[in-house]
Order: C-alpha cells, then structure tokens, then sequence
C-alpha cells in the first residue's frame, strides 16, 4: 500500500470504512429492520424512529468522536514523549478518572448538571488535576524534562489506583458501581453526550493541526526546535493540555477504553509517514472509523447482550497490529 | 456432617441466613453475623465476622462456634477452609422459588433443634402467600413488566429467567420481559425494551430519595419516551434490602409487590 504512487488510496479506503461503519451501525442492532425501515426511520418517522435516531445514530457518533478523540491524543503523546509506547492514559488520566468516579461514590454524591452525573465531573476533574498536578511538579526539573513527567505522571497514576482500591475496599456497596462505571458503556448514550464532546474536539484538531509544523521541529530535540524559532515551552504545554483534555473528555464520557489511542497512531505512521499535519488529521479519522466498527461487533456479536468495547478494540487491533509492524515495511523511514 | 448436640454457638455467614435464625427464635444462640447482617434491629449488635466475601477466619474460630451457615455467594476458597479447618459448617444454595425457601428453612431448623417452630413458620407464610394471592384481580393480565436496578452505571440491568424475583414477578401474574434470558442479572439492551414497551417498570432502590432519581433519569433518556410505563409514569418502588433477601422477608416482598402493582399502594413503611 504505497501512498506516494497512489496517494488517494488511503484516504478512498477509509472513507469507504466509515460510511460502511455508519450505516451498518444504523441497520443492525438487537431489534430486527429492512433498509426500508431504517430509512423511514431516519427521513420519515416510523415505529423505528426513536431506536435510530435516539438509539444508534447518537451512539454511532459518540464512538466516532470518541476513537477519534484517543487517536488525537495518543498522536500528540506519542510525538511530545518521542516515544512509541506513549497512549492518551500514559499520565494517569484514567487512574485519576478512576479515582474521581470512586470519590463521588464516597462522597455520596448525587447530582446531576447538564444531564451529567457527579461521577462523570469528578471524573473529568480529578484527571484534569491529577495530570496538572504531574506537569507542575516535574517542571521544577530543568533538564531531561520528558523523561521526569513521564515517570512522575507513572508514579502519580500508581498512587491515585492504590487510593482507588483503598476506597473500594472499605466500601464494599459501592464495588459493583464502580466497576461498571470504569468498564464503560455507550448503550444509553444519547446527542446530549455528542453536543457535549463535538465542539472540544473540532477545536482540538483546529488547533493540533495549526501547531504541527512545531510539533515536527520537536521530533528533532528541544535545543534544536529552539534554534529553529519554536517556542519550545509554549507548544509542549499546548500539546499537552490538548491531549490531556481529549483523553478526560473521552473517560468521563465513555471509561477506559484502551488500544485506540495506541495503535491508531502508529499504524497511520506507518501509512502516511511522520509528518504531524497529515499524522494528526488521519489519525482522528482512523480512530473514529475503528471504534465505530469496534463498537458495532460489541453491541451485535452476542446480542442482546453487550460485550464491553474494551475487549473488542484490544482483541480486533491487536492482531492487526502486530501484521502491520512486522509484515508491513514502512515506505517512509 | 452430623451434630451431636443442638448448636448453641451459631455464626451466620449471609444477611438472609441470620434473618431466618431470627425468625426461628435463635437470638440467644446466635453469637456472630456478617457487616451486611441488618435486619432485624438486634442482628446489628451481634458480633461481626466479615463481610460477605472477606469473612475473617480468626474472628470465627475465637468465637467457638458449634455451627456456621454459610451460602455459595461466600467465596468457594473460604468454604473450603473451614472444611479443611474441620469448623462445623454447613453451606447452602439460595434457592429461587417459595419451596426452596421452606425446604432451606426446614433444613435450618432441623440443624438447631427448632422443627416445630420452623414448621409454624413455614405454615404462617403459606398462609400469607394464600391471602395475598387471593387479592390479585381475576383474570390475571400479565402486565409486561421490567424491573431495573438503579446505580449499576448507565445501564439498565434487570433479573432473568434464573432469579428469585422473576419467579416472584411470575408468580404475581406479571410478565417479566427480560425472563426469556437464563442470566440471573443481565444488562438489558435499549432496544429491546422499547420494542417489548413494558407497561410497568419497578426500580430496585435504596431509598424513596434514590427512586426518584432514578425516575428522573429514565424520563430524561429521550429514547425511551414512547415506552408506556415511563409515559404513563408508570413507576414502582420496591425496596432493595427487602427484595434481596432470601429468607422469611420475601413473602413481605412479595406482598408489597402484588398491592404496589395491584392497589397502586404506597407500601412503604406499611
């Protein structure tokens, strides 16, 4: 799969993927429907009406927005670290995650603001802090920079999962709670969740797309990027707060769902070369396409029963993963 | 394992279990029970061994006992040990109809010498289920019902064909929609409950406060507004200490669904 000789042939393969991803997600479900059905449900109304357009086409979306969101992140960490194993949890958003989710329930909390649960925020927040906390601590150190926050962000996510388990230790009750929360689901997720994540996540992409060019003159070295007039300090903390805010945004919302933000980015390297403009904007488009068909296998591989998403992107990406890394050769190295 | 003597010294390893010692006049021989062992009110000052899957194996032997009742809901490792440890235990299933109930409270009172006071319990709640039964409406319509646990994340999980509480909603002439799935609990696709559209959805809730929230959030999910329960409002509370122990108590379970279902009666605090 040459991309200079054919240069329209990743981007044709993958829009194909997408618009299948979509309408199959839109046809098949637990409850039974011809095409006819689907488009009078999605166009005209019909007794089908709240299933497709309340139902699947929210949740469709929602993977969408959220692969899409990993991958971002997971392409960002992935340059900022210069480090193949960096993923979107790399600095403990999903242990702080985790251990917000378990704090409402400690708390007691249960309010609900703009149709959010008290432990979807304190999810968000607490991951938000949690990376914030890793990033002002470890600039005290002037040289190696990557190296201390990578390290202390390990460190911080390994304690904030030892003060998660002490919680739910004492609190047997509220055990079960927790762990669905923390697996995750999209089955009752609706356009409240889409309006919510859309508008970060454009901007996101806006802005990572605008920032590239720096984020290639990182890929050569602090002290070199410097020399070549990039605001070294400003682009990392940017690139930072963008794949840190994606990767909270897409816990709160969804879990923990691992491997996108880790495979995505790579296997689109591997296809498109290591130029951050087109890396990032493929990236995203990748990521949304892969969770929208890995979701579509969960909810419909033993329906009515779901599997968690989780198990599905791990188990349909890596094999692929591995294919791509060794059987591939990459054509820009 | 057979016993010598009536046991004197009882450790009850499961919430259901110490109500059933209660009902059978025990209190003086019961010296130990589980964190979650709550009812009756005497139950709570009785000393506590553990938790349901962390009972502690020293608190046990200290208190010397001459019986323990243990259930499969304690971890198999445990049982295990107290075998290995020759303590005098005795596990038992948690059954799923109003029979296996008699036969687990006859077999309990067989172990403690109380027989005869077992077989007045298990006449008087016969005669309970008979009376309340003879309340429900004839014809019986099988109303389609959905019974959903609220606080299990964003999901609806409901009871299946394995559980206790579908053989209750069964038995008070309702239709469970999830009953066609073996599961005991299962997580109940979105889909399928509009397209079975219950008439009646009964919510597993701590309190009357955690009820009306869930309330609240089955009417904010826009998909499911055409769903004739949650148009209607069609919401009931049942108690979740209540509905989820398998001992004496399930027929007061029982009555509290056929009236809230029924008489539309408000049954709390009775």
């Amino acid at each position: 799969m040459s991309s200079r000789r054919k240069p329209w042939l990743f981007p044709a393969i993958l829009a194909l993927l997408t618009v299948a991803a979509f309408l199959l997600s839109v046809k098949i479900g637990a409850v039974r429907m011809s095409w006819q059905e689907v488009r009078a449900g999605l166009f005209s109304g019909g007794q089908y009406r709240d299933i497709i357009i309340h139902l699947r086409l929210p949740r469709a979306i929602l993977a969408y927005l959220i692969g899409a969101s990993l991958a971002l992140s997971g392409v960002i960490l992935q340059g900022y670290f210069r480090n193949p194993l960096a993923d979107p949890f790399i600095l403990g958003v999903s242990s702080g995650a985790s251990l917000g989710a378990v704090l409402s329930l400690e708390l007691g909390l249960t309010w609900t603001i703009f149709g959010f649960s008290s432990q979807s925020w304190l999810a968000f927040l607490t991951s938000l802090l949690l990376v914030a906390s890793v990033y002002l601590i470890s600039e005290r150190r002037r040289l190696r920079q990557g190296e201390s926050l990578l390290l202390t962000g390990i460190a911080a996510g390994a304690m904030a999962s030892a003060l998660t388990s002490f919680l739910l230790f004492r609190r047997a009750d509220a055990y079960e709670q927790a762990v669905f929360w923390l697996l995750g689901s999209f089955a009752l997720s609706g356009w409240k969740e889409v309006w919510l994540i859309l508008p970060y996540f454009i901007l996101a992409l806006i802005v990572s797309e605008y920032f590239a060019p720096e984020m290639n003159l990182l890929a050569l070295g602090d002290e070199v990027a410097q020399s070549l007039g990039c605001p070294v300090r400003t682009t990392r903390r940017l690139f930072l707060f963008l794949a840190t805010l994606l990767a909270s945004f897409s816990v709160a919302v969804a879990g923990i769902i691992g491997f996108v933000g880790l495979i995505v980015p790579h296997s689109v390297r591997l296809i498109v070369g290591p130029d951050h403009r087109p890396l990032f904007f493929y990236s995203a488009l990748t990521g949304g396409a892969m969770l929208v068909w890995c979701d579509l296998v969960a909810r419909t591989a033993f329906t009515p029963s779901e599997i968690p998403i989780g198990v599905i992107t791990a188990a349909l990406g890596a094999p692929f993963f591995i294919y791509l890394l060794n059987w591939q050769r990459p054509k820009h190295s | 394992m057979e016993l010598e003597a009536c046991p004197q010294r009882i450790i009850s390893l499961a919430p259901n279990l110490t109500e059933i010692i209660f009902a059978l006049g025990l209190n003086q021989q019961l010296v130990g029970v589980t964190s979650f062992c709550d009812y009756p009110e005497e139950a709570r000052q009785k000393e506590i061994i553990g938790g349901l899957v962390d009972p502690n194996l020293e608190k046990i032997k200290v208190l010397q006992p001459d019986l323990i009742l243990g259930f499969r809901g304690n971890p198999r490792r445990f049982l295990d040990r107290l075998y290995e440890e020759k303590l005098p235990l005795q596990a038992f299933e948690i059954g799923k109809t109003f029979e296996d109930l008699f036969s687990l409270i006859d077999r309990i009172s067989r172990l403690t010498c109380t027989e005869t006071r077992g077989q007045e319990l298990i006449s008087s709640l016969r005669e309970r289920i008979k009376l309340i039964e003879a309340r429900i409406p004839r014809p019986v319509t099988r109303a389609k019902v959905f019974l959903t646990l609220y606080g299990q994340g964003q999901e609806l999980w409901t009871c299946g064909q394995n559980s206790y509480l579908n053989y209750l909603l069964s038995r008070a002439g309702l239709q469970n929609v999830a009953a066609d799935f073996k599961a005991n609990w299962l997580a109940y696709n979105p889909e399928k409950l509009i397209a079975d559209n219950p008439n009646f959805i009964l919510i597993l809730a701590r309190n009357r406060q955690a009820f009306n929230q869930a309330t609240k959030w089955l009417e904010s999910l826009t998909a499911l507004r055409d769903i004739t329960a949650i148009k209607n409002k069609n919401f009931i509370f049942l108690d979740e200490n209540l509905f989820s122990r398998f001992g004496p108590r399930l027929v007061e379970a029982y009555e509290w669904l056929i009236k809230a279902v029924y008489f539309a009666s408000d049954s709390e605090g009775k």
